[in-house]
């Protein structure tokens, strides 16, 4: 009896609503986006694609489009609501429906839901090893072990050299009380990157676990020792959405990304994109000459150091970089004089002193270049150059004892340099 | 028509036709204010909101003055302790800056202010005459402890600027003796925390300092709009520790070991880790590996978070360590961690296991309440006295975000703001139990501390929330009672209270143990003494063990439960 008075009620609700067979409508009402503070690069892009999905409120793609570049510029939540109806409009397509579960993670979103879409996006590419690497994170983070443990699992069985899903497995397996299958993955991880600071972190807490507690030291300290992380997630998908920001902290952080792999090259366009949107800050052209003088490109180098120091005439950083140009250009004169107006108590950076170094040893000034060498030595120990450079300023000056003092601990660094071969002869001295 | 399975269509079915029942979804209570705990059981009313009726109306000035600085965003401090001798638990609140004179080289503060309790939980303004002086820095936390030993609690004030020590006359009356015990601590200083830590008797302290702040720099998000600057903004620097040496501190740092570590440190609370018998203390850094200070033999300290499991989360990833409490909040038996974050990381939890930690977050329950937002406070309590920690935690993002549809605060601050949660303990899982307690979770505000203590004497615990640019609130704790409750005021033979000591309760074969401590959370200090929920249903008289900070154990059996019970080292039974 009840049942048919429910039945009642809702035919009555759905004739007044307009119900039928078919999924409820899709609301593709575009997200309210305050464009009003936002650098104009970015409000032209995100202008422009917010415009799109009001003309093609229908268009999966639009809708993905513009969830991809509000994810590149850290609107999350803005970002997962606009691939909530890209995934919805067409669910047949991996990318949205990966994506929209990874910000799920980020956002906090329940882990029912959240091993709802990765299930959809695995059930559309199921070769993808990020997706399972993220999905064990995610269950990992909500305590649903068993998935993580199979997720991560998964990710290994496409890729067994992923060192990310690895050390995912790794850190799971200490939590589960495994310590020793832990340290099997953990270690494996390390073998490919030993700088990895979350490997060697979970590293050292599986030996802390098994009792190893020098071992579980060494690694904490090994940590302690490097920067960042150096395992690569290996996701395109998730670099294309991260290419897409155009704002100056999206452009900063690629920058950074690249010059810490070493493509300075990679790191100019999106430094420029910084110097534009930040015209007041000296900053950013003295960091932007800097990749530029390291390139080679020396006369646009000098340009960005002059605007810095138009915007600040005392910048350090900014004459301490011009005047290394103009030790090379042999202009010492004014070289030294910039030198000793970018010094002010605080140690400039290695090869800051090993240039003015290198400018009073051009005058004959050897003691004092040794003295600048030193301060190289200080800031880079594990750098030969300015050791050898400093032996020989100390020979130059007629300090033998000292200058074979600083040889000995050169050729301890690097035996294989041409310089060392003046240690044999000074000694015999 | 497709059809629909029975359950899953009715639950719909009722869901459209409730939707515009109007209110929160709560079933209806017996409202927020009424009436005393006892028996209550309103369903919204676990905390009532009895600011007003508190007599407490103090308001926090950030000072801010449009061009988004971080300190004004991260302050709050605030304090409950027995000022004046008389037994109940008054109230001290840390203020931030004036509005108008936060211009460069000006940082007056506003204020700090002081309220005594009548015993009943009505405060009076004492401020004035109290000698709690405005100082000239930017106002950020207190902590509390007795560092002269003459059994009156003592304040220090941290600050963005030269913190200050205030020593307690007795009367609610202080005297700044900053220069006197040689306390020189600049920079910006957030938590600190009184602790013995060379075992001497007297209080030592460590100080959290942040970060070297480039009050000219301008950060932007990711859509480029101005903002607050973040942690990495700024060098890192090393937290301070000062020796007592009796009637002076002596800023130890370089020679214990701490100095050599540098960070942005927010939290930090003292325990004995490692169960050697030593203190120990852990640091929650912002965006840095937290660190685990072990003490040694030699009086100093060695960093073992990496080793022990608590430097970074399960992923091995830093996280913006904020607030933190240590309690045995799984059951375990052990000093558990748990630290509050940033939004799109989880607040974490550490269980402990013999000395060494494991991320045990994700069995905790606190990946789907609390990975949307900011963490600041935290007090762990025993809300309903069923024996088991609750989690009381202040929010408040530090990075624009959207408004919350409850948030009545005025930009700037309306993008920060974010709801407060209670979350209920059971076993070593916390549930959110936002809709018995909508006093303290509807409201969307920029909350920073939380104090808890028994305010009213009534042998619950109530709470004070601090908030950036925004009045204190002051909780009564009005939840119904599962059992009956100790509040345990552990002393030395001379009257100090015995900062460190483990208090067990033994009850029906039950354990459940409280460091006797004031420093946790974030940037504040509550009530030093160890409260207990008895909820075993046992009859009998449960007894009480203290592992004194000397080393020593007692066994005591206290007449009675649902009562203070002072404990005095050296008058219990020898174990």
């Amino acid at each position: 009896m009840r049942r048919s008075l429910l039945a009642a009620l809702v035919c009555l609700l759905c004739l007044g609503s307009g119900c039928s067979d078919a999924a409820p409508p899709i609301d593709t009402t575009p997200p309210a986006l305050d464009f009003a503070d936002m650098e104009p690069r970015v409000r032209t892009v995100l202008s422009a694609l917010h415009e799109r999905v009001r003309a093609e409120p229908q268009s999966a793609h639009a809708w993905a489009e513009l969830g991809y570049a509000l994810d590149a510029h850290a609107m999350l939540v803005e970002a997962e609501s606009s691939l909530e109806r890209a995934v919805a409009l067409d669910p047949e397509r991996f990318k949205p429906a990966y994506l929209f579960a990874f910000l799920g993670d980020l956002n906090g979103r329940d882990a029912d839901e959240l091993v709802r879409r990765f299930e959809r996006a695995a059930e559309l590419r199921g070769d993808y090893a990020p997706l399972f690497l993220r999905e064990g994170d995610a269950m990992n983070r909500a305590g649903r072990y068993d998935r993580a443990r199979a997720s991560y699992g998964r990710a290994l069985e496409i890729d067994p050299k992923y060192g990310k899903a690895h050390t995912g497995l790794g850190g799971l397996l200490n939590v589960l009380g495994e310590p020793e299958a832990a340290i099997s993955h953990l270690e494996q991880a390390r073998a490919q990157a030993p700088d990895d600071r979350p490997t060697l972190a979970a590293l050292a807490q599986a030996y802390g676990l098994v009792g190893r507690m020098d071992d579980a030291q060494e690694a904490s300290e090994r940590m302690r020792a490097t920067e960042g992380s150096a395992l690569p997630h290996n996701d395109p998908l998730r670099a294309q959405v991260l290419a897409l920001g155009v704002s100056s902290s999206a452009a900063f952080q690629r920058a950074r990304r690249a010059m810490q792999a070493g493509d300075l090259a990679a790191a100019v366009p999106d430094l420029e994109i910084v110097a534009e949107a930040q015209p007041q800050d000296p900053d950013v052209p003295v960091r932007l000459a800097f990749v530029l003088l390291k390139l080679g490109r020396t006369a646009r180098g000098v340009e960005e150091l002059e605007k810095a120091l138009k915007l600040d005439a005392d910048h350090s950083e900014a004459h301490a970089l011009m005047a290394q140009v103009e030790v090379e250009r042999g202009a010492l004169d004014a070289a030294l004089e910039r030198f000793a107006r970018a010094y002010r108590g605080t140690p400039l950076d290695s090869d800051s002193h090993r240039a003015w170094g290198v400018a009073l040893a051009q005058q004959s000034r050897h003691d004092e270049a040794a003295g600048q060498f030193k301060m190289a030595i200080e800031q880079s120990p594990k750098d030969p150059e300015p050791r050898y450079l400093m032996a020989l300023s100390l020979e130059l000056a007629g300090r033998v004892p000292e200058a074979i003092r600083a040889y000995e601990e050169a050729v301890r660094v690097l035996p294989a340099h041409p310089l060392a071969q003046r240690l044999g002869p000074l000694r015999a001295k | 028509m497709k059809p629909a399975s029975g359950i899953l269509f009715e639950s719909v079915l009722v869901a459209l036709l409730c939707a515009g029942c109007g209110g929160d979804g709560q079933t209806p209570g017996t409202g927020t204010g009424a009436g005393s705990n006892t028996g209550s059981s309103a369903s919204d009313g676990w905390l009532v909101e009895v600011t007003a009726a508190s007599g407490i109306d103090f308001v926090h000035h950030s000072g801010r003055q449009g061009n988004l600085v971080l300190t004004e965003i991260m302050g709050g401090g605030a304090a409950l302790f027995d000022c004046d001798g008389d037994g109940d638990l008054d109230a001290f609140f840390v203020d931030g800056a004036s509005d108008s004179a936060r211009s460069e080289g000006d940082r007056s503060s506003t204020p700090n202010r002081l309220f005594r309790n009548d015993g009943s939980g009505v405060f009076t303004d004492a401020t004035e005459g109290a000698g709690l002086a405005v100082p000239d820095g930017i106002g950020m936390g207190v902590c509390v402890g007795d560092v002269d030993g003459d059994g009156l609690d003592d304040l220090y004030v941290t600050q963005f600027g030269r913190d200050r020590l205030y020593h307690n006359s007795g009367g609610g009356r202080f005297e700044d003796v900053t220069d006197a015990y040689g306390v020189d601590v600049a920079g910006w200083s957030c938590s600190a925390a009184f602790f013995d830590a060379d075992a001497d008797g007297d209080l030592d302290l460590f100080v959290t300092q942040y970060i070297d702040l480039d009050l000219e720099l301008e950060c932007r998000d990711g859509a480029g709009r101005r903002t607050w600057c973040p942690p990495l903004s700024g060098a890192p620097v090393a937290d301070v520790f000062l020796r007592n040496t009796g009637g002076r501190f002596v800023d130890e740092s370089e020679r214990v070991g701490i100095a050599a570590v540098r960070a942005a440190g927010l939290g930090v609370v003292c325990d004995d880790f490692d169960g050697d018998g030593r203190a120990d203390v852990f640091v929650a850094n912002d965006g840095y590996e937290n660190h685990l200070w072990i003490g040694r033999e030699d009086g100093t300290f060695r960093d073992e978070a990496v080793a022990r499991g608590v430097a970074f989360n399960h992923l091995g990833a830093p996280e913006a360590g904020m607030g933190v409490v240590a309690e045995d909040l799984t059951g375990g038996g052990g000093i558990d961690l748990l630290l509050t974050h940033l939004q799109e990381e989880t607040n974490t939890l550490y269980r402990a296991r013999g000395g060494i930690f494991v991320d045990d977050t994700g069995r905790s329950g606190l990946f789907e309440t609390t990975m949307a937002y900011t963490g600041f406070g935290i007090a762990a309590f025993d809300i309903e006295l069923d024996g088991d920690l609750d989690l009381a935690i202040a929010n408040g993002r530090v990075r624009a975000g959207i408004v919350a549809p409850q948030c009545e605060l005025a930009a700037p601050l309306d993008v920060l703001a974010e709801p407060n949660l209670l979350l209920i303990g059971a076993g070593g899982r916390f549930a959110d139990a936002a809709g018995r307690a909508t006093a303290f979770t509807g409201p969307a505000e920029v909350s920073r501390g939380v104090c808890a203590g028994d305010l009213d004497g009534d042998g619950d615990v109530d709470l004070v929330v601090t908030q950036i640019d925004g009045p204190a609130r002051v909780y009564r704790n009005d939840a119904p009672r599962a059992g009956g409750w100790w509040i345990v005021d552990a002393r030395e033979p001379d009257g100090r209270r015995a900062i460190g000591a483990r208090v067990t309760v033994l009850e029906g074969g039950a354990r459940l143990a409280r460091t006797v401590r004031a420093a946790d959370g974030y940037v504040t200090s509550r009530d030093a003494r160890a409260h207990f929920g008895l909820a075993s249903g046992s009859t009998q008289t449960p007894e009480l063990e203290v592992l004194w900070p000397t080393g020593e154990r007692e066994q005591f059996t206290p007449a009675g439960r649902d009562r203070v019970v002072t404990l005095v080292r050296g008058e219990g039974r020898e174990l």
